[in-house]
């Protein structure tokens, strides 16, 4: 029988003590720091180590001049953190700030500005740019307001997506430019709608996690360039310059204009999860908006200053990150800001984990020195609510720092790895001296990793910074002149090569060259030990018409657009069959790096070098073919596959190396070959009649598999009796 | 417009009337009568939307307690929701749990 139980309704903390500016008020909890919904009111928090003062600035919704400032009673201060519970505000209609005092003495650091509303930077919304590219009101002098919401949603029941980090493949999109191009398709274009309609697509073609570039609230206005041949103003587009860490970004909602956009994010992660897949987010905590000694004063610079960013000795900004200032990312502060932030969409929106810009910067301490044990790194290494998320690292800076192989990884983390691109580039268009190189980024790179294992290799030939795959075997040099810049911004070392033609062209043999390339990329990407992460759109040949460095750009340039699934569809059934091939075999997933040994007992060594003749491996410089066979116990018996790769522009015959007992070799991909015979589906791969020699094309690939000849069919021999 | 909610019963069935704009404010009455919907524990719930011109997260917060709240067999049914008022509620997925109607069940 259940007893009478007594329910809390009314707190002693409910009430007001004091009146402020016509509100009333009573001193509030000083954690968390930010806008908290709490019996009644609202409780705000905001930490500065050094302001003299500060007040709430609180505005009706959408309007330019506030409706009421409320100075914080000293009563309200606990050391630097300012707390104070207001209550009677409706939520939904208000949109805050902070004016805060302090001394202005930029020689020392201090930028405090009490002409400006501060942004709090732990809002988790921001209006201002509700809803994409709509013009901002001229002059407005605080456009980024931070506005109320509540936490809640009904998950169902969600957790994070439990796979073994090994068996992800990363897929990098741009949520508002995946399904932008009206040949998307979907009810609500460019938004966290949109792409819930399109997670269909994406189980087809086969990855199984999203990296989703920046989605924490950014001004896409946040650029004065025009293109100076459409006349069009240019965008801060891809959105590496965050205003609000903790607030989702509207203007990729469609429910944005309505303040709903952090329900529709955390809809689409759940549908995601849903359907298997998990969510990375891209972040940007080397630098901020607010620029250096010139940009605008947002949040950090007008609230603590020489907290959060790198200053010199005379307080300028260091510039590490090629953008202007630098966050200051192991000062204690900072670091937990950082923390609090990621837990915050670990716990609230159930990401499953984390990309991290130019994360060198992480690395570097206070005045830029980088540090053998940074406590950010560690802590996010170590920090209980992280512990499933992966942690990637873009392991560079701008400022010269180059940590591919070296990254602190706290046996945590991995890295984009950047040789691995490098390499598998250049042996593609031809370079000599990149067998032996190729040869190692194929298993992992034991040499960057060795005592991490392969899943700390995220490998890539292409990402959102630099050519797409299509236009990386379509030019020779980047074409960025509508960038602004005379074609001076974007990397100039491209290692691209365009086939015979620079751009677009008819020519049928540059394009089947070019074709058999994108094959050629994305069969050795998909069969290299580590993380694959493919960038969206190049299983269909996206192109940016060589454009480099395609930041700024709101339009087709940048859009995937969905006719090329049809027009490209070979290709995108190559993709996809080398995604099924590639969850097929477990060794290709494995983070145990291969030692050249029969540890399975399957009659041949893990991995074995092979040339022109079976056995003999040709490590020349002028040598341009690499075959390299790996053999374990896969799930159905023993697993052998052998991978040639001809960069030569001459086709070779090969040499097959002989496999133990009734094992056959079939064949599973065959660049050269044309379609649809150029892949099968894992299992179905027909024989060799030769299991011997093969050849294998100029510029082409060849997959084979070894496994046994499948038992008789009793009801054929009957039949043949 | 201003925001009303009429609640009454036919037979196991408790039809909900919203009319106007429903907001923050007038969220408060929203969850009040939801909340004596659901005490009187009918069968089904019945939300005639028909009238209704907008709503906020306040009010889609309300609709997803009611849902958590109520039995799983007992299905809370929206009547002519327009057009803007239905998208918001898909957007941010909750229209699983949730049954459209063009009419009230028995008007059909």
């Amino acid at each position: 029988m259940s007893r009478p139980v007594h329910v809390v309704r009314d707190r002693i903390d409910s009430f007001p003590t004091d009146e402020v500016g016509g509100f009333p008020v009573r001193p509030g909890r000083p954690f968390p720091f930010g806008a908290t919904l709490v019996p009644g009111g609202v409780n705000f928090s905001l930490f500065s180590s050094a302001a003299d003062a500060l007040s709430l600035v609180l505005f009706r919704l959408g309007e330019r001049e506030p409706f009421a400032e409320l100075p914080f009673p000293e009563s309200c201060r606990i050391g630097g953190v300012w707390a104070m519970t207001v209550f009677g505000l409706d939520y939904e209609h208000v949109e805050y700030g902070y004016r805060v005092q302090g001394p202005a003495q930029p020689r020392i650091g201090d930028r405090f500005d009490p002409s400006r509303v501060l942004t709090d930077p732990h809002a988790r919304a921001l209006s201002g740019r509700k809803v994409w590219a709509t013009p901002p009101q001229p002059d407005d002098p605080f456009p980024h307001r931070a506005r109320l919401t509540f936490d809640d949603f009904d998950w169902e029941g969600d957790t994070p997506v439990r796979c073994t980090h090994g068996d992800l493949v990363i897929y990098e999109l741009h949520v508002r430019g995946y399904t932008r191009h009206p040949a998307s398709d979907v009810t609500h274009p460019g938004t966290y709608a949109g792409l819930v309609e399109k997670i269909p697509y994406l189980k087809d073609l086969g990855v199984n996690c999203v990296e989703l570039m920046p989605v924490f609230e950014f001004d896409e206005f946040d650029n004065d360039r025009v293109n100076p041949i459409s006349g069009d103003r240019l965008m801060n587009y891809w959105g590496y310059s965050t205003l609000g860490f903790f607030a989702p970004k509207a203007g990729y909602a469609a429910t944005g204009r309505y303040g709903m956009q952090r329900d529709e994010f955390k809809n689409l992660v759940k549908e995601l999860h849903r359907a298997g897949i998990a969510v990375v987010l891209d972040v940007v905590f080397n630098h901020t908006a607010e620029g250096n000694e010139n940009g605008p004063t947002i949040h950090f610079r007008g609230l603590d200053n020489r907290t959060y960013y790198m200053l010199t000795a005379d307080g300028q900004y260091y510039n590490f990150s090629g953008t202007g200032n630098t966050l200051n990312c192991n000062h204690p502060i900072v670091r937990d800001y950082i923390l609090s932030c990621l837990r915050y969409w670990a716990s609230e929106y159930h990401v499953d984990g984390f990309r991290f810009d130019l994360a060198a910067i992480l690395d570097r301490g206070e005045d830029g020195t980088p540090l053998k044990s940074p406590p950010l790194v560690e802590a996010l290494s170590y920090d209980p609510l992280l512990r499933d998320c992966i942690l990637i690292a873009e392991a560079w800076d701008a400022g010269g720092l180059y940590q591919v192989g070296t990254f602190p990884d706290y046996q945590r983390w991995s890295e984009w790895n950047g040789r691995y691109r490098d390499v598998l580039r250049r042996f593609l268009k031809g370079d000599p001296g990149t067998v032996g190189e190729l040869a190692t980024r194929q298993v992992g790179s034991p040499d960057l990793y060795r005592h991490r294992g392969a899943h700390a290799s995220i490998n890539f030939v292409t990402c959102h910074d630099g050519f797409t795959l299509a236009d990386l075997v379509s030019y020779n040099d980047k074409h960025n002149e509508e960038n602004g810049e005379d074609n001076r911004d974007g990397t100039d070392d491209n290692s691209s090569w365009n086939c015979g033609a620079e751009g677009p062209s008819d020519d049928p043999q540059v394009r089947s060259l070019r074709l058999r390339q994108m094959k050629n990329a994305m069969a050795l990407l998909l069969t290299s030990q580590g993380i694959p992460m493919i960038c969206a759109g190049d299983e269909v040949a996206r192109t940016q018409r060589g454009n480099n460095n395609a930041y700024c750009h709101d339009g087709p340039l940048n859009w995937f657009d969905w006719s090329l699934l049809d027009e490209n569809q070979e290709l995108f059934r190559f993709v996809r069959a080398c995604l099924a091939f590639r969850a097929e075999h477990p060794q290709l997933r494995s983070s145990e790096h291969p030692c050249g040994e029969d540890r399975d007992d399957v009659g041949l060594p893990d991995v074995s070098w092979h040339g022109a003749e079976a056995w003999q491996p040709d490590w020349s410089a002028e040598n341009r073919l690499l075959a390299v066979m790996r053999s374990s116990a896969g799930p159905n018996g023993p697993d052998h596959i052998y991978l040639a790769a001809n960069a030569h522009w001459e086709p070779q015959d090969l040499s097959l190396p002989e496999l133990p007992g009734e094992c056959r070799w079939h064949r599973f991909a065959d660049t050269s070959a044309a379609a649809p015979a150029d892949v099968s589906q894992p299992g179905a791969e027909p024989i060799l009649a030769d299991q011997h020699q093969i050849t294998i094309g100029p510029r082409s690939l060849l997959i084979l598999v070894g496994r046994p000849l499948p038992a008789p069919d009793p009801t054929a021999l009957r039949s043949i009796r | 417009m201003t925001f009303t909610a009429d609640l009454c019963h036919e037979d196991r069935t408790a039809v909900l009337t919203l009319t106007g704009d429903l907001d923050t404010p007038s969220a408060q009455v929203f969850q009040d009568q939801m909340q004596r919907a659901i005490n009187g524990q009918p069968d089904r719930l019945v939300l005639d939307l028909t009238a209704l011109r907008h709503l906020t997260s306040a009010a889609v917060r309300v609709l997803v307690v009611a849902r958590q709240k109520l039995a799983d067999e007992v299905p809370i049914i929206l009547v002519g929701a327009q057009t803007g008022v239905e998208r918001t509620i898909r957007l941010i997925g909750i229209d699983r749990s949730l049954v459209f109607s063009d009419a009230r069940p028995g008007d059909r």
